[in-house]
Parts: structure tokens; sequence; C-alpha cells
């Protein structure tokens, strides 16, 4: 495998600064072309923040975070460092710095915004107070991303960059950055000519003219255009530079005398007056001048990384490119002369490495080698809060709305005579985020705590194990919000994607407990078994020709999850609709359903940066969750679904199943969204994550299951409403406690035999091994038999899809006999089997054999009963109370499987009657009160004979029946074989 | 989720509280405001993200008309042309039906002819059917005249208003068209779950909101 650095991406001597700022406000509440209010401009800038948390570079103070307050105010949380150039300049060092030097610091602010301009990022924010050093002297570009946060500049209402940096272009035309005619050329340029500016600051020491104000300096600074622009041989015209006439003008030329041409080209080279002849950036980098600088590793990212097959999981695996990978390092620029500067040098940036070596000492050092991001998740959970941050140093003021108000306002919306908040505008204070509380909760670890093996972590023992043990039975949302607990389950996680795909039976494993929230875009993408090129696949999609669903997805987008704010910006919006377009071009046996969209919500959400691997978990979810169900006739899929989850109600809740029933509350009416979308359409983002975090684990039938536990929680009101009550119910989903139905779901999914959740549609690829992690305490019923044996048995024992029109009329489901045997704890050819009738205390199953008592007697399963369908008949026919029921009475709480003969339907009406009659019978005495309290009954019918076996499964209603419930019917051939004693 | 508070004063006699149930159905193509209207109608409320409908959902409301009280039972369709094959299960045995469409766009009138033709031709024989040109708040974006519709309308003996579920314009007035041209001599109507449960229902959880209050009971 690749080696990743992941040392690159620790905090280090790094700290977290946060900063804030606020948007500008729409000027009255005005609404889009569409009728939609106008996106807040706060939310616009939280959508294009993902991106550059993604960005990685040496030379770049990493984004961790950003947040929206109240206000239109947002919190931006970055790496910071303690010495920024601006310190350097004042200090006045710059002049005696050995040129080398100058040249190593230009040459990392060069190759950041190179960087930047790949990714397609416009910095136009540099200036020395927004260049930082850490203390091994590299630079780290700091506020890089407002230019592009703003878009332009559009999105705030202060001005974005230094004044005195800009090239003309820009100056003379920079009123309405959000002007379309603003030329994007001279946008692009104008970062090469703030280069050149910044460059000839560092390299001389000097500001070009430190007594001017920003007006005067622009004076002087066109008129230095003009007079170079005059001075040109207008052949070279388009190619003129202002270098020359900049340094006299300035009075530097004095030091541009000293210079190598090369420098001299180079700063030509930034400062060409036309912003088409200017050089781009990446030129710049590659300068001559650089070339002793230039890294010897390759860059790559996350995703080019992917994009060679290596690995799929941008597991914020920032690669590579650590600073100390270039040739020179900083110190090393001094050379011998410079020793004494270089002290100097040593004192600013080295500032505070007293305070870190102190801090050193324990645990608190492996905290600083984790990732910025992981630190920031861990200082929240340790009680940080950005707003009270800010509030202490009075960034964030508190006014009493009355005092905001304007003194005129027009009928167009225009105020006048507000109090201007002088928050408002741009504050450059930073404010360090102080780790110390998350250390004092982190103290009582010890360090190997940080570095858990696999192999601890596979045999669950390690320095971790004992207090996680006993976190695990905490409450889900106890254990989200505990520190250290949260710590060892993200370097679980952490670890074990590290090794994905191996690990991936580790993960599932892990998985069961809880999933980190701070990896689980990861995690959930290894669940779902992603693992081919994914950026690949993506790329080959086309998600731009225009289609006929283009106007659906269109309207159905801004209707999708839009209290969230990332869901909501235009980004959002916009990787929203390649995403929906990229699955339903590459699917095209498929089409779009309304319900696609929100579906696809969860993993947009969580892979905000990452469309690809959005776009990859979107299709194998539906490929296992939805077989089917994106068919233009999805009718048949839809229909068997809502079948089987009408069987498993009845399974698990009858008397839930017959109060619908009677009503008639059928799933078609209320199910469809539920099973469409996997309650992406019924639960906000943060529920849905709960509860997909255990579906994901799940077989494809376990959502059945989920439905199950919805309507258990919900169980009280249901029996108790009316169609209109109950269909008002969950046409406004009352609130649901996840995580009690997540774990109802799952016993539910442990108490329902397999074939119950049979379905002829469900996802034909196996996911044996998820399943078991749901299912892990089946009894393999076969296992001495041989394994050809084994394979034709259980193919007799299997299930038989039914035909869609059956299926819908029976009401309870039928097994297999494989489920049978399974629940009569039976295992075929095992020593110690069969028990005889009545023998096992343990079974949870009352097999009612139907057949008449001769064939009854010549062989039977064992511990059944015998109440053959004369009986019944005749108990139709009397009223007398026939001892036989008094069995099943007695069977109360376990399931009752009537046993008859297969194809018979003299039988099977038989069964129905003796239901119908039975029920109706007791109604009338005091055997109604008694199998009221029967929370679970069924019957089933078995008989074999020579050839074949049936198997009914039946249900009794609880109330008085009108129609019947008949069920099941499975092939028992081999029983026949251990009758015959 | 309370239904709409019974806000106008109670008929003093039970006895002249007759009380009519009908299954009103919305149609119309996606995005054009059904379930806005329904819950501009039945909470009073208006959601600018109002989420998309996926199969159907059902609300309920009571207007009082006179001395009858009229309680929609209102299914609230999906409208994207593929949950087409549901609609049938929906419209079946209502009594009313509002089709709907957004007069910013001129598409979607055109899908509301279409349910208008099918209504005609597989509901009911008596369906009373309102055509509903809804967003009229937009009007500055406007692609269907008010006089195409109007005189379409007219043709296909439908009920018409322009609404606006964003500024509650004309919502309670549509729904109150429709209960006027209701028969309502026949009690209960065969759409409801059970006229006995009528009577005993819970209708009145109280509300915040007197939307539809001016419709109700003068």
């Amino acid at each position: 495998m690749v080696s990743f650095v992941r040392r690159s991406t620790s905090l280090d001597d790094a700290a977290l600064g946060a900063s804030t700022f606020t948007a500008s406000l729409h000027s009255i509440e005005s609404c889009g072309s569409d009728g939609l209010p106008l996106t807040p401009n706060a939310i616009k800038i939280l959508g294009r923040f993902e991106v550059l948390r993604n960005l990685s570079h040496p030379n770049l103070c990493r984004y961790v975070h950003m947040e929206r307050g109240k206000h239109e105010r947002l919190m931006c949380v970055t790496e910071t460092f303690s010495a920024t150039l601006q310190e350097c300049f004042d200090a006045e060092i710059f002049e005696a710095t050995p040129m080398k030097v100058k040249l190593k610091i230009l040459y990392d602010i060069v190759d950041a915004v190179a960087y930047l301009r790949s990714q397609g990022i416009l910095h136009r924010n540099l200036r020395l107070s927004n260049i930082m050093l850490d203390a091994r002297g590299n630079v780290k570009l700091f506020d890089f991303g407002l230019f592009h946060l703003t878009d332009s500049g559009c999105l705030v209402s202060f001005p974005i960059g230094n004044i005195e940096y800009f090239a003309p272009e820009v100056l003379s035309m920079s009123h309405k950055p959000c002007d379309p005619s603003y030329a994007y050329l001279a946008n692009t340029a104008c970062d090469a000519w703030i280069i050149g500016m910044l460059s000839l600051e560092i390299l001389t020491g000097r500001r070009l003219w430190p007594e001017l104000s920003a007006d005067a300096f622009c004076i002087n600074l066109f008129k230095v255009v003009e007079i170079a622009w005059l001075n040109s041989s207008s052949r070279m015209k388009s190619q003129t530079d202002v270098l020359d006439e900049l340094v006299r003008a300035a009075g530097l030329d004095r030091y541009i005398e000293e210079w190598s041409d090369e420098i001299k080209s180079f700063l030509r080279q930034c400062l060409v007056i036309h912003p088409n002849f200017r050089a781009e950036v990446q030129e710049l980098a590659n300068h001559a001048i650089f070339t002793d600088f230039r890294r010897l590793t390759v860059r790559s990212s996350a995703k080019t990384m992917r994009s060679q097959g290596r690995h799929f999981l941008p597991i914020h695996l920032e690669a590579v490119g650590n600073a100390d990978t270039s040739t020179l390092s900083f110190w090393n620029c001094f050379g011998e002369v410079g020793e004494e500067i270089a002290a100097i040098w040593r004192s600013i940036l080295q500032k505070n490495a007293s305070d870190v070596e102190n801090l050193d000492s324990n645990s608190s050092k492996h905290l600083l080698q984790q990732s910025p991001k992981e630190v920031f998740f861990l200082w929240q959970l340790a009680g940080g809060d950005l707003d009270t941050e800010f509030r202490k140093v009075g960034l964030i003021r508190t006014k009493p709305p009355i005092l905001c108000l304007p003194r005129l306002g027009l009928l167009e919306g225009e105020m006048f005579g507000m109090e201007r908040d002088k928050n408002r505008a741009y504050n450059k204070a930073l404010v360090e985020l102080s780790l110390d509380q998350l250390r004092s909760r982190l103290q009582n670890l010890s360090p190997r705590s940080y570095y858990p093996l696999l192999d601890e972590i596979e045999k669950s023992d390690g320095p971790f194990s004992e207090s996680s043990k006993e976190a695990v039975k905490l409450p889900l949302v106890i254990r989200e919000k505990d520190v250290e607990y949260q710590l060892h389950r993200m370097l679980v996680f952490k670890r074990l994607l590290e090794g994905y795909p191996f690990t991936r039976s580790i993960i599932l494993k892990e998985a069961r407990n809880d999933i980190s929230p701070f990896y689980r875009a990861e995690v959930w993408a290894s669940l779902l078994d992603v693992i081919s090129d994914v950026e690949a696949d993506y790329e080959a999609v086309d998600k731009e020709t225009p289609t006929a669903t283009d106007r659906q997805i269109e309207v159905d987008i801004p209707r999708c999850h839009q209290y969230d704010e990332l869901l909501a910006s235009p980004t959002g919006h916009q990787k929203f609709k390649r995403i929906l377009k990229a699955w339903v071009a590459s699917h095209p046996q498929y089409v779009y359903w309304q319900g696609l969209d929100s579906l696809c919500a969860p993993f947009l959400r969580l892979n905000f940066c990452d469309e690809a691997l959005a776009f990859a978990c979107l299709s194998k979810f539906i490929d296992k969750y939805l077989a089917g169900f994106f068919l233009k006739d999805n009718s048949p899929v839809i229909q068997e679904y809502l079948a089987t989850f009408s069987h498993l109600i009845a399974f698990h809740d009858p008397q839930l199943f017959n109060h619908l029933d009677e009503i008639g509350f059928i799933p078609e009416l209320y199910a469809i969204p539920w099973f469409l979308t996997m309650y992406t359409h019924v639960f906000p983002l943060p529920k849905i994550l709960h509860l997909w975090d255990k579906l994901l684990l799940g077989p494809p039938s376990f959502p059945l299951c989920v439905g199950v536990g919805l309507l258990h929680q919900l169980r009280d009101s249901l029996l108790s409403f009316s169609f209109n009550d109950c269909i008002l119910l969950f046409s406004d989903m009352p609130q649901i406690d996840i995580e009690r139905c997540v774990q109802d779901s799952i016993r539910f999914f442990r108490s329902t035999p397999p074939s119950v959740l049979h379905r002829s549609h469900e996802a034909k690829i196996s996911f044996k091994v998820i399943g078991e992690h749901l299912v892990d305490d089946l009894p393999d019923m076969v296992h001495s038999a041989s394994a050809s044996d084994k394979l034709n048995l259980s193919r007799e024992l299997e299930i038989h899809a039914l035909p869609l029109a059956s299926l819908k009329s029976e009401k309870c489901p039928r097994i297999s006999a494989k489920d049978l045997l399974d629940l009569l704890n039976w295992h075929m050819g095992s020593p110690e089997t069969p028990t005889s009738p009545g023998e096992s205390p343990k079974t949870k199953v009352l097999p009612v054999d139907v057949r008449p008592k001769e064939e009854f007697q010549k062989g039977c399963v064992p511990g059944s009963v015998n109440i053959p369908l004369q009986v019944v008949l005749d108990f139709e026919q009397n009223v007398t109370t026939s001892t036989e029921f008094d069995v099943l009475f007695a069977a109360r709480g376990k399931i009752i499987v009537v046993v008859g003969n297969r194809g018979n339907s003299g039988a099977v009406r038989g069964i129905v009657c003796i239901m119908n009659f039975t029920t109706s019978q007791l109604s009338n005495n005091d055997h109604l009160a008694r199998l009221m309290k029967f929370p679970i009954r069924r019957f089933a019918n078995w008989r074999p004979s020579t050839e074949s076996c049936s198997n009914y499964l039946l249900e009794i209603k609880s109330t008085v029946l009108k129609e019947t419930c008949i069920s099941y019917l499975i092939r028992l051939k081999y029983t026949v074989t251990f009758g015959e004693n | 989720m309370a239904a709409r508070g019974n806000t106008g004063p109670k008929p003093n006699g039970s006895a002249q509280g007759k009380i009519c149930q009908f299954k009103l159905v919305l149609l119309g193509e996606s995005a054009v405001g059904k379930s806005s209207l329904v819950l501009r109608f039945v909470k009073g409320q208006f959601h600018e993200y109002q989420e998309s409908t996926i199969g159907a959902a059902f609300m309920t409301q009571t207007v009082c008309l006179d001395d009858t009280t009229v309680k929609f039972e209102i299914w609230d369709t999906a409208g994207q042309e593929r949950y087409h094959s549901l609609a049938p299960m929906y419209y079946r045995g209502a009594q009313a039906a509002i089709v709907v469409y957004d007069i910013s766009n001129q598409d979607t009138f055109g899908r509301a002819k279409g349910w208008v033709k099918e209504l005609q031709r597989q509901a009911s024989p008596t369906i009373v059917i309102a055509l509903a040109g809804n967003k009229s708040d937009l009007a500055s974006k406007r692609m269907v005249e008010y006089d195409e519709a109007q005189t379409y309308a007219e043709e296909h003996g439908l009920l018409f208003m322009e609404t606006s579920a964003k500024t509650a314009m004309n919502v309670n007035d549509i729904f109150l068209a429709i209960a006027k041209k209701l028969p309502k001599s026949g009690g209960p109507g065969p759409g409801g779950d059970a006229g006995s449960s009528a009577t005993g229902r819970r209708i009145t959880e109280a509300d915040n909101q007197p939307s539809s209050g001016a419709s109700c009971c003068k």
C-alpha cells in the first residue's frame, strides 16, 4: 500500500484560531423569480466553504470549520501559527536577511497561490499580516479563502484585500465586483500583480510609500502606470511592466541594482500592466529563481491517489508535501554569514515554542498528533462553543433590537439612519481556541490509547477496552457526547479505515456498537462495500446534457431537506443536481421517481466535498436496498414489498394488524414514502443518520422491520385511532425515539423467520456477511448432512415465491420448512433429535396438524398437535367447546404453525372455516376473553403425503373475523421419513 | 398536527348541526402548490420549502355552511407524472377534486387539462371539479392568462379561481365554493370512513390561526 504521510495532517505546533465576519443582508425580504425567498448570503458562504476545508498544501493554514450564528454571522476556525510576516517586517530584519531566505519565503507563497489557482480559487487577500510562519520557518497562508467564500466579495459588505497591492485594472473597476461585466481575466491576473507588489516589499523590506493614505497611494500608482505606458515603445506596449518606474518613484533604486536579472525578470512578469500579458501564477512558481526550493515530492491529493486506484476513501489523508521535503530548509538558507540575523528570526518564530515544550509532557502531545479537524471536533465535545469564545473577547455583542431600528424606511425597502454596527464590518481579530479544557478532560489517557493496534481492536482488548465496554451500555446520545469515548471511537475507525477493504469485517463488527460521527461518511462507504474507482466512474457519467427529467429534479431539490444549511446552499443545489443526473444517466433501466432526491440527501450531506463518493454510495445503496424500486413500472416491486410488510405486521403484532386491517388503514396509504426513500422523507437528517447507521448493517429486508418498529412505537395511539386519525398521524410524523425504534427493529428482525421476509424482487446480490451481523445466532440446521444433500435439502426446504395476487390476499406470512425446523430447534440428522411431541419445553412454536387422525399417526412433525379438519368442521356445527382448542389457548405467546397438505384447496378452505367459526363461536362464550389476551397466535397446517407436504401458517384475528387469513405453503417432503417409527 | 379549531360559533342546537363528509382530491403537476394549498386551508400556514409529496398525504378540515358542517377529507397526491398510476386510488369515490396549475408555467396548465379530462371520464359522474390557478402572487411572471383558464373552466363546467397559497388569496374561497356546490342531502358522504364516527370525531383541537374562520359560520 501507499504510505500516507500522516504526520503532515497533525496539528503539531499550530493552534486553532477562530475569526468571524458577517455576510451582507438582502436589502429587503425579497423573493427570487421562482417565488422562493432568496438564500441568505451566510448560507451561500457555508456552501462555498466546504471546498476550502478539503484543500491541502504545506503552505496553507488549513480551514477546519465554519458555522453560522445569528444575524448572518459566520464563524470560521482555521489553523493558526504564532508569527506573521508583518511582525518580521515591523522588526525591520528583511534588509539584513540573506536573499536566499527571502526567495524561500516568496517561493512558499507563490507555490501556495499556484496550488489555490489549480483548485479554481483566487486568493486576492494576500498581505503581510495574512502570511504566517511556523516555528520551522515555513510560510502558512492565512485567510486565503475569503475572496472565494464571499463569491468575489459579493456576499459581504466590506472590501477584501490590501488595496495597495491591487492591479490597476482592479482599482479602476472595482466598484461593483459582482457586476458580470467585471472581467474574469482581470480577476485571475490580479493575484500575479499582488505577488509582484508583495515581493517588492519582502525583497526590499520597505513599503513603497509608507506615509501615504490609500487614496494617495493609488494616485501615485496610476501616475507610475501612465508614465511606464507612455515610455514604452509601441511595439512592446502590451508587455510593458512598471518595475523600473515604480522603484524610481518610490526611491528604491538602490536595492534593485544589487538584484540579479532573474529576480528582476520575475518581478517584471508580475507587474505587467496589461492583465492578459501578465504571468500566470503557475508560471511564476516555475520561475528560475526558485529552482533551489522546488519540492522533490510530487504533490498528490487524495483525489489523484484514488484515481490511481490505490485508495478510494478520502480519509482526510492529506497526502505528502510536508514542508520538510523541500530540498532546502528555511534555516539552511541563512548560510554561515546569516547566523546573527537567523537568531533574530528564530526569536520571532519560536517565541511560543517554550510553551509547547511544557505542554508536551504527556498525552497532550499525542492529542496534537491528531488532525486539526479531529481536535476541533473533540474541542466542541469538551464543551467548546465558538459563540461564547467571541463574546468573551467582545467580538460579538448583543444589543437590544430596538436600538437597531432605522429612523426612516422607504416603501421600496431602503432604510436610513440605522446606527452602524461596528461588528458588521470586517474584523481581523483572531481568537485562539484554548485546548486546556480538552486537555484536562483527556489527561488521564495513557499515550498508548492514541495508537490502537488492529489486533487489539479485533480482540477488543487494549488500553481503552475496559472503559469503552462500560460506555457501550450507555445510551447513544450520551456516548456521542463523551469526549473520551469519541476519541477512542475516532481512533479505532481511523485505524480501521486505513486498512480498508481488508479490515471490512472488523469495521462491520465495530459499527454494530456505533459509528464515529467524525468518520461516518467513510464508514458508510465501507459498509456499502464501495470499492471501485469512484472518481473515474463518476467522471465518466454525463451529468450535464439536459434531459426530460431535469425539470422534476429542479423543482424537487429546493424542497429537499432545506433546513440543512449545506443542502440549502447554491453549491449544495448544484451538487445535488449533478449527482441525481449522474444516477439517472448511469442507470438506464431506472427512472427518476420523486423520492430519489431525499434518498440522495444523507449521502450528499456526509460527502459534501466528494460528489463521486456520494454518488457511489447512493448507487450501492439503491442496488442493495431498493432493487427495482426505481423501475419505470415499479408497481409489482412495491406491491410485493408492501404485502410482505403487511404480513410482517401480522406476524409480530396481530392485534395491531387486525385493527388496522379493519379500519382499512393499509400500508399502500402511508408506507410508500417510508420504503421508497428508506425513511429519508420521513425524518430529519440527524435521525436518519442514526437510523441508517444500523440499517446499513442489515440485509435488504431489514427496513421492513424498521417499519414494524415504527408502528410499534405508535402502537397505543394507532390502536385507539380511527382511519382518519391514523392517516393524519402519519401525514405529520410525530416525535419518534429513533434509538428505541432501531432497537425494536433489530429485535423484530431477530425474531422473524427469514422466509417471512422473502421477496422475489429482493436484490440478488449476496449480503450474507452483513446479514450475519444482525442474525448471528441463527442455528445451522443442516450441519451434519453432506454438502450436496445439504444443498438439495435446503432447496427443498426453502420458501417459494407466491404470485402477487395470492400474496396480497393472504393476511399472514408463510414460512419455509427450514424456518419451521429452526423454530422447533430441530436439526436435521443430529443425534439428539427428533424430540418426541410435547417433550421440548423450550420451543417457541406449536405446530398444529390439521390432517385426519390416521395420517397424523403415520407421521408428524415432532411436537405438533393434531386438530383434524373434521373436528374443526364439527366444531363449526356444534356449539360445544372442543377440548382440542384448549391446547391452543395453552400455547399463549407461541408461534402457531398450521400444517396441512400442500395444494389441497379443500384443506385450506377448511382451515379458513375453522378459524371463522372458532372465532365466532368464541365470541359467544368466555373463550373470547381468553383469546383476546393472546398476543401472538398462529396456526399452521402441515400434512405429509406420499408425494408432498404442505404447510400453512394461519393467524386468528383477535376480534371477530370477517375474512380469513391463510398463509403458509411450503414443501416439506423429507418429513415423511422420520415420522415412520 | 391538530386540525384547525372549530373557531366559529357552535351551532346552538345539535339538531341543526347536520354534518356532511366529503372526499376531496388534489391533482396537478408537481410543484404547482397542491400541498401548500392544503396546508394553507387546513393549518393556515405556508412553508416556502414545502417538501415534495410522495404517494399521497391526507388531511381533514371542517367548514360551516349555513346550518351544515362540511367536513373535507383531503387527499393530496404526488404530482410527478410517474405517480399517475396511483391517482385512481385517490380520486375513486371522491365527491370533489381541485385540479391545480401554476400560472407562471404553461405546461402545468396543459397537465391540468389532462387531469380534468381523466376525471370527467373515470371519476364519479357527479364529481365537483374546481380548477385552481395557483401562485397568483407571481403575477409578474404570468404565463397562463386568466381569461384563457376562465374560458376553459366554463366550457368544461368547472369552478375556477386563481389562488395563492402564499398570500392565502382565494384559498378558503375555493374550498367554500366547492362546499356550496356539493349536494348535502345525503348526509355523510359515501367516501367517509363511517358516518357514526364523524359526529364523535375530535375536530376541535385548538390552533392558532383564524385563516378559514372567515369561511366558517357567519
